[in-house]
């Protein structure tokens, strides 16, 4: 109990690795403004946006605070607190979608960030953009908890990550127009209905794995 | 005929009651009791605060003071987002057992602590070494490139340790959730202090000049960082709560 074996066995040493592993490929393949690949397609000027990213790594992140640690009991309980955690993980990916159209409000109700802002600013993006943003946070969020009931509750919300820079390559590279266009060109039906769907999907695979408790690999 | 006497504690029908009553494990506050509400509260909070406050191409403060060609930088930040992040990975969660433990396991916990700060800081020199072995990264950046001298990204790295350092002071300021999320507020306040120039002297710019007094600085905050952790016992026992 006194080595170091019986002091990781406490803790999660593994998530400090896949995290500097992380750190360390987010710093060499996209620390570069003009870096082209994978994150941000700059030479089509389109890359990642601080107004799409933050909310979605938020709210991935914030999975973990309704996500339940305590399998032994857990797997015992005959509560059942898996639907309230179901329904707790859709109102994050309501709340963190939420804040790009907040925002928007919030600039068009005050000129409070007229104190914060260069006067030699660019005009606001069109109201439509921060609708569009909050309907890609809610769509990687929602496959965010789709990954929580494939991988389990600890690897699930990394995955936004994956899922985040996957949504911009298909964007940037225009790979999937008509499914998943670029914020600033016409959005179809189909990629409404698309994100929608992911986080139907997302929350019923997150509710059929008893909020990852038993994911579909990892099972045990 | 008489009514049938009402059921009392001990008999069939009362335990039958007992399931339901409004049973303590069944509302939301018992629900909410196991898990970390507060953790998704205040995230929503700092989201909507950096999309109000940096959103915006072109915004000013307090993230990006872009007017003078500085901001924050993604490799920057990166790595002292995740070494924060990756301080809860060395922390413990069962308090009862910790504080009654004969083995002192925060002994360890600080030299993890230490040994994250230096890796993840590494991460900046390291990222620096490659691009300056071969010219493999022109993959994936343009032609027309400038590779920073390696002592930018040695800078970089001292700076992250220094952040990396205030988180493990928030840990123990602040305990072991709210720790490494309040290293956030270090980082606003060390781009603010160099974007504006604050203090020239102890904290400058990566690309300024550079006094014997900010290098001290930046080792004297990880010395200190590390020593409020050890003596909170790894956040199990914060200052502020």
């Amino acid at each position: 109990m006194t080595g170091w074996r019986g002091w990781a066995s406490g803790r999660r040493p593994w998530l400090v690795g896949v995290l500097w592993l992380l750190a360390l490929l987010g710093v060499y393949l996209w620390w570069w403004v003009a870096g082209i690949w994978p994150w941000s397609p700059w030479e089509d000027e389109y890359g990642i946006f601080v107004i799409s990213a933050v909310p979605t790594l938020a709210g991935a992140i914030a999975l973990y605070g309704v996500l339940p640690g305590m399998d032994w009991i857990d797997l015992q309980a005959v509560t059942h607190p898996h639907g309230r955690d179901t329904l707790a993980a859709g109102v994050i990916v309501v709340a963190f979608a939420g804040i790009p159209p907040l925002v928007s409000w919030l600039f068009e109700a005050t000129d409070l960030y007229l104190r914060f802002v260069s006067e030699t600013r660019l005009p606001p993006p069109p109201t439509g953009w921060f609708w569009i943003w909050g309907l890609e946070v809610g769509a990687v969020l929602g496959a965010s908890c789709a990954m929580v009931g494939l991988l389990g509750r600890l690897l699930g919300p990394l995955t936004a990550l994956m899922s985040l820079s996957a949504l911009l390559t298909i964007q940037g590279e225009r790979l999937a127009p008509d499914l998943i266009p670029r914020v600033n060109e016409p959005h179809s039906a189909l990629s409404v209905g698309g994100a929608a769907l992911t986080v139907a999907l997302g929350l019923a695979a997150f509710r059929v794995s008893r909020s990852g408790v038993r994911p579909l690999i990892g099972r045990r | 005929m008489t009514e049938a006497p009402p059921a009392t504690v001990g008999t069939s029908a009362a335990w039958s009651d007992v399931g339901r009553s409004p049973h303590p494990l069944r509302d939301w506050r018992s629900w909410a009791a196991g898990r970390r509400l507060g953790l998704t509260l205040t995230l929503w909070v700092a989201a909507l605060l950096v999309v109000y406050f940096r959103g915006w191409p072109g915004m000013i403060g307090p993230w990006a003071p872009e007017n003078d060609q500085y901001a924050a930088s993604l490799w920057t930040f990166v790595p002292f987002a995740t070494g924060a992040m990756a301080l809860w990975g060395t922390l413990s969660r069962a308090d009862w057992i910790d504080l009654q433990a004969v083995t002192h396991p925060h002994r360890r916990d600080t030299i993890a602590a230490t040994v994250v700060i230096a890796a993840f800081a590494g991460t900046q020199a390291l990222v620096g070494w490659l691009y300056n072995l071969d010219d493999r990264f022109t993959w994936f950046v343009p032609e027309a490139l400038v590779v920073f001298p390696v002592e930018i990204y040695l800078l970089g790295a001292l700076q992250t340790a220094a952040l990396l350092g205030a988180v493990c002071g928030m840990v123990g300021l602040l305990g072991r959730t709210l720790g490494p999320i309040g290293g956030f507020a270090c980082y606003v306040g060390l781009l603010t202090i160099q974007g504006y120039r604050l203090a020239p002297a102890l904290i400058p710019r990566l690309g300024d000049e550079r006094s014997p007094a900010s290098f001290a600085g930046a080792l004297l905050t990880v010395v200190l960082g590390l020593t409020a952790f050890r003596l909170s016992r790894s956040g199990t026992r914060p200052v502020i709560g």
